[in-house]
């Protein structure tokens, strides 16, 4: 039984966001089963134990959470606790990846505001699907 | 079909589906699980960064490197000094693909714990068994089934037997464990005593 139920943000056409980041950013098959395997490990963690092993980093803005992982890039989905019910969920509202240890600008921002599209209408986050 | 079980066959047809993915999945989770497993034992002990730096002859950033999911270069001679800090035994295997599906499934906090040497229950059988019996049974009554009431039941049988431990354990151990007369304990065999239709 998992810890988290992992959600992922939709876009106002009603996509999944990791899903087309995966597609715009042309992941690479390792890179995929990379960001599959910690986003999985995500969910079985204890949160303190997310955050101590180094898989979870954050706040990095407001209530923006980032996933590390060190793949043929740096890939770095930005996710939240909740934010429906914070103890039991985390929701993926952006996907980036990491350059020269900074993130593309604007990236955080926009996780926070699509937090707070979810937060007013929670219809706008699906189940997570693996990428 | 649950959850976890839509996942393992998600997963499943994701391993089979390319062998870069199935390679890059098994050694992703190989250095999320031992850099994991590192944390939560130490934490089971109670123990420091620091502590386990010094235990190990290196520094507290060491140890933090070692206990970060992305790090992936390991040496079996220092995993087989945290072995030893920790008080446990370092098992290194080759394994089929087909076991990840259950070591996926199962990984958790919980499932990384490991006991140190001074609690592991196998060298502990006399503290193990005095705390699962911390009383004296005198006998083991053999209940022997009884038919349900009412039209139609089986005719009555004899009443339950009671028969001292001493008895039931003299008699058990002249007969054989193995051969022709024994007979396993199997889910829906056809064991003797036990009233299959109970259970």
């Amino acid at each position: 039984m998992d810890k988290y139920l992992l959600w992922d943000f939709l876009t106002e056409r009603g996509r999944n966001i990791l899903v087309e980041w995966a597609k715009a950013d042309r992941l690479t098959v390792r890179d995929k089963a990379m960001l599959n395997n910690k986003i999985r490990r995500l969910a079985q963690m204890d949160y303190d134990l997310a955050i101590g092993t180094k898989l979870l980093a954050g706040p990095i803005y407001k209530h923006v959470y980032k996933l590390v992982i060190h793949g043929d890039v740096m890939l770095r989905p930005m996710l939240c606790r909740g934010p429906i019910d914070n103890e039991s969920e985390y929701t993926f509202l952006f996907g980036a990846v990491e350059t020269g240890g900074k993130l593309p600008a604007g990236a955080k921002e926009k996780a926070e505001e699509y937090r707070e599209v979810v937060i007013k209408d929670a219809k706008r986050r699906c189940r997570h699907e693996s990428v | 079909m649950n959850q976890s079980e839509e996942y393992r066959q998600k997963l499943k047809k994701e391993l089979k589906s390319d062998p870069e993915y199935r390679y890059a999945y098994a050694e992703d989770f190989l250095n999320t699980s031992i850099a994991t497993q590192i944390r939560v034992i130490r934490e089971q002990r109670d123990m420091t960064q620091g502590a386990l730096g010094d235990a190990i002859g290196t520094k507290q950033e060491g140890i933090s490197r070692l206990e970060n999911v992305n790090h992936s270069s390991w040496k079996t001679e220092t995993l087989n000094k945290i072995a030893r800090a920790l008080d446990v035994r370092l098992r290194i295997t080759f394994e089929t693909f087909g076991t990840l599906l259950d070591d996926d499934e199962n990984f958790s906090r919980h499932s990384l714990q490991r006991p140190a040497f001074d609690k592991d229950p196998v060298f502990n059988e006399e503290k193990e068994t005095a705390r699962v019996f911390p009383f004296h049974i005198p006998e083991i009554p053999i209940r022997v089934s009884e038919p349900a009431g009412g039209q139609g039941a089986e005719p009555a049988r004899p009443p339950a037997q009671v028969i001292p431990i001493e008895t039931y354990a003299a008699s058990a151990a002249q007969k054989p464990v193995s051969g022709p007369n024994h007979t396993a304990f199997t889910k829906g065999g056809n064991t003797p005593g036990i009233d299959q239709r109970a259970s």
